[in-house]
């Protein structure tokens, strides 16, 4: 599976066409996302950024193939993923990494690595143990795989999470918010191992987070979305360059950019805020 | 906002419309009248087990008697009465009992043991034990069912109030609580969700108790109507006496969900 | 206390080294406390009360009840006045006879409500179909179900095990769907993400997902299965511990009730223990999860 992977171009280009989604629960619409385009190369870390609940979550699920959209296109390396026609279905070639933690509690944490491989039927058990074993080790996390997830520190289960979504070989990383409800310390250890693994692969991500610095530090492309429906308000092109350590979060490319991207956003964050209170009342 | 919602005097027109010829709705009733009809089919063709029971059509025949003889709905009073006094007296009794245990490590320490020895025996074990005792069959009665949602009563509660986040408790003092206040302000209110809890399965256990209880030892009541017409032959009666017995059940839990929504208003809000 | 104590021992079998110097760390601090002696103090003081009660003091109406030292030493004595005893083979019949139902009707309700409860909350079109017929036969209470279930079989034995059954049934039944129901809808997008089948997702997401609630249900079961074996027992039984309380009643035999309401006490008591014991041992996950 890696060996044909590598021999091959890079593959994971994204192309979001004209994409909008309306959700219709008890004939109440609402607009999540609006006429919403992208081009996402392969091998490229974009990042989405906007206030909580605007509609980047709806974007990802319609990626990952949890639902469908009322309009647009959406492509993967050149194939109709879906469309307003047509309802997607997921495929362990576009792995998402969820918000809150979506490691199995009642598996250890090899049996979690290994689920993939195993279901998929493409590697026998003892092979994807090997391979896992490996991997883990790649990773530096070796000696956690016969615990349960709720045994270990939730910045390791993170990474045994990314792990997990790696030994698919994904054409695509789908990450929702994976870091948020962390703390400052761990998340600048799990920020390191998402880079890492990311310079060493070199998979497409399409990483969502609300949180600004994050999304400079690690992307090479951030869109700022509007509150939603969920628009394009801003791209930046981020040419900090890689290899990237915590050296970059003091640079003046960093500083600059979050400058921008500061302003772009609390403008968003207040009509967001805003919205929340008329929708409360 | 971009919502269009279709609200008419507070009310989701579209969205009961939705609901009430929702599929899963007509599948329900898809079932239900399936369920009947294969019932009726089998005993019509005398089917081995099953074809024991009254048929739906010799049921909604008794139905018809029994609707309009008082002695059927005098069944259902008395057993109303039994459940309520039961019922009433295990709240009375159980919920302060159940507070102090849950509040008083050294009251836990010495009575809980005691409960956990007696949980594990039926309700129904101690019917011949409480008859020997109480004067009078109904008083008899009464202490059976009484237990049977007493155990339910005291464990739930304990159980809450041990649970209690101890931050509560330490916010309440930062505030300047004293004890009083934190037992009424505090525990109460955060033990609520357990007594709720503790009442709706001790209803669902009194009903069974009493049911039980009146086929054994009572000559009244809505369990004491359905041994009696298996005793005297008119299979169809047992029936009523079933489908009573779960409409009674029902409707109770039903009045119990009620006041558990009036108690905690605050777990209503999603 | 008591649940910790037997779990940790299960967990130091699965590789966790220090879990047995935890679970004699933890019996070593319970009892330098008070607890155990209280609860030695309160059952003591229980038995003392119930004795000056019914066979010191005989206060009115206590003094009809069977008193503890009466009831002990018919248990205990090698010719008891009423014919039940621990020396006697007919205790054990009556015991072994309750055991044997209950164990039927358990494992016929076991294996019938715990897929079922899987399948409905797996498959929504099933569930549709099969779940209000369940919720309208559940108000009833299992003893309503008494004279139709005699009716219904031939024999009292199938007419018993059949009411034992119906009592554990919906209750493993409805506690299986809730757990199915209970597990977090991002662990199945996370399996489907994962290229998992249909199979793939009954067998690794909602079997072991719902285990900790099917495991409760059946501890539930198996109290519902007491109830109405005892009922039963009570009403058409020739033999098992529900009749012996019943009989034992009508040729005014009282300490056989106390003797035969201890032991139901205990039994019922052993059984949920073991189920117990059989989830600790089935959710190594849901036990370390309670040791950190």
């Amino acid at each position: 599976m890696n060996a044909s992977a590598s021999g091959m171009s890079p593959r994971g280009s994204i192309s979001i066409r004209e994409v909008t989604k309306i959700y219709d629960p008890d004939g109440a619409k609402v607009l999540a996302v609006d006429n919403c385009s992208m081009e996402i190369e392969a091998g490229e870390f974009c990042v989405l950024v906007g206030p909580s609940g605007c509609g980047k979550t709806t974007l990802l699920n319609a990626i990952a193939g949890f639902h469908g959209i009322t309009t647009g296109e959406i492509w993967l390396d050149g194939e109709l993923l879906c469309s307003g026609a047509r309802t997607p279905s997921p495929g362990a070639d576009r792995i998402v990494v969820f918000q809150n933690g979506a490691l199995f509690p009642w598996f250890t944490v090899l049996e979690n690595v290994t689920f993939g491989p195993v279901v998929q039927g493409g590697m026998s058990k003892a092979e994807a143990h090997d391979r896992a074993r490996t991997m883990l080790g790649q990773m530096g996390l070796m000696g956690i795989e016969n615990n349960y997830p709720s045994e270990i520190s939730s910045g390791m289960r993170r990474r045994v999470e990314i792990a997990r979504a790696m030994m698919n070989d994904p054409r695509v990383l789908l990450l929702d918010e994976p870091f948020r409800a962390m703390d400052a310390l761990t998340k600048t250890v799990v920020h390191q191992f998402l880079l890492d693994v990311y310079d060493k692969s070199r998979k497409t991500v399409f990483f969502i987070t609300h949180d600004l610095e994050e999304a400079i530090f690690l992307g090479s492309k951030v869109y700022i979305m509007t509150t939603r429906p969920a628009r394009i308000k801003k791209v930046l092109d981020v040419d900090i360059p890689r290899p990237r350590d915590f050296r970059a979060l003091s640079s003046a490319t960093y500083l600059r950019l979050k400058q921008e991207c500061i302003e772009a956003v609390h403008e968003e964050a207040l009509k967001a805020f805003k919205a929340g209170e008329r929708e409360m009342a | 906002m971009a919502t269009a919602t279709a609200t008419i005097q507070g009310v989701n027109w579209i969205r009961l419309r939705k609901k009430v010829l929702s599929r899963t709705t007509c599948r329900g009733i898809v079932s239900l009248v399936g369920f009947v009809v294969l019932w009726e089919i089998c005993v019509r063709l005398n089917v081995p087990i099953i074809g024991n029971v009254p048929a739906p059509s010799s049921v909604l025949d008794a139905l018809g008697k029994q609707l309009v003889s008082p002695a059927y709905w005098l069944s259902w009073r008395d057993s109303m009465i039994r459940i309520l006094t039961g019922f009433v007296a295990a709240q009375i009794v159980g919920i302060p009992i159940g507070l102090m245990l849950g509040v008083n490590r050294m009251a836990r320490d010495t009575i809980y043991p005691i409960f956990e020895i007696m949980r594990p025996i039926p309700p129904l074990a101690w019917v011949p034990a409480s008859v020997i005792f109480w004067p009078t069959p109904e008083l008899s009665m009464i202490f059976v069912t009484f237990l049977g949602a007493f155990f339910t009563v005291v464990l739930n509660i304990v159980g809450g109030a041990k649970s209690i986040d101890i931050r509560y408790i330490r916010a309440a003092h930062s505030l300047g609580s004293t004890r009083r206040d934190i037992f009424w302000r505090i525990m109460l209110p955060a033990t609520m969700p357990s007594i709720v809890v503790g009442m709706t399965v001790g209803m669902g256990v009194t009903w069974a108790v009493v049911v039980a209880a009146e086929m054994i030892a009572s000559q009244s009541g809505l369990g004491y109507l359905t041994w009696r017409s298996y005793v005297a032959g008119e299979y169809p009666v047992i029936i009523i006496g079933m489908l009573s017995i779960g409409v009674a059940g029902y409707l109770s839990s039903a009045g119990i969900r009620v006041l558990a929504g009036r108690l905690t208003p605050w777990l209503k809000v999603r | 206390m008591t649940t910790n104590v037997d779990a940790l021992p299960q967990a130091a079998e699965a590789k966790a080294p220090n879990s047995w110097t935890i679970a004699l760390f933890n019996l070593r601090l319970w009892l330098k406390s008070s607890t155990p002696y209280l609860n030695l103090l309160g059952l003591a003081g229980f038995v003392l009360l119930w004795y000056l009660l019914t066979e010191y003091f005989k206060v009115p109406y206590f003094e009809k009840l069977p008193g503890p030292v009466a009831s002990f030493r018919e248990w205990v004595s090698e010719d008891p006045a009423y014919g039940i005893s621990l020396y006697t083979p007919d205790y054990y019949q009556h015991i072994g006879t309750s055991v044997m139902r209950v164990l039927k009707a358990f494992v016929l309700a076991t294996l019938l409500g715990v897929p079922l409860g899987l399948f409905m909350g797996w498959k929504k079109i099933f569930r549709d179909y099969t779940f209000p017929l369940l919720e309208t036969l559940r108000p009833i209470p299992m003893l309503a179900w008494v004279p139709l279930s005699i009716l219904m079989w031939p024999g009292r034995e199938a007419s018993i095990v059949f009411l034992t059954f119906l009592g554990s049934f919906f209750a493993t039944v409805l506690n299986t769907l809730l757990g199915v129901e209970s597990i977090d809808e991002v662990y199945f997008r996370a399996a489907h993400s994962l290229g998992a089948k249909p199979r793939h997702v009954f067998f690794k997401i909602i079997l072991p997902g719902s285990l900790p609630f099917v495991f409760t249900g059946l501890q539930i079961s198996m109290g519902f299965a007491w109830f109405s074996l005892v009922a039963g027992e009570m009403l058409a039984g020739e033999y098992g511990l529900g009749y012996l309380i019943w009989n034992s009643f009508i040729l005014v035999q009282y300490p056989v009730i106390i003797i035969a309401m201890v032991t139901l006490g205990v039994i019922g008591w052993l059984s949920s223990a073991l189920i117990r014991l059989v989830g600790d041992r089935l959710m190594q996950w849901k036990v370390r999860e309670a040791c950190r």
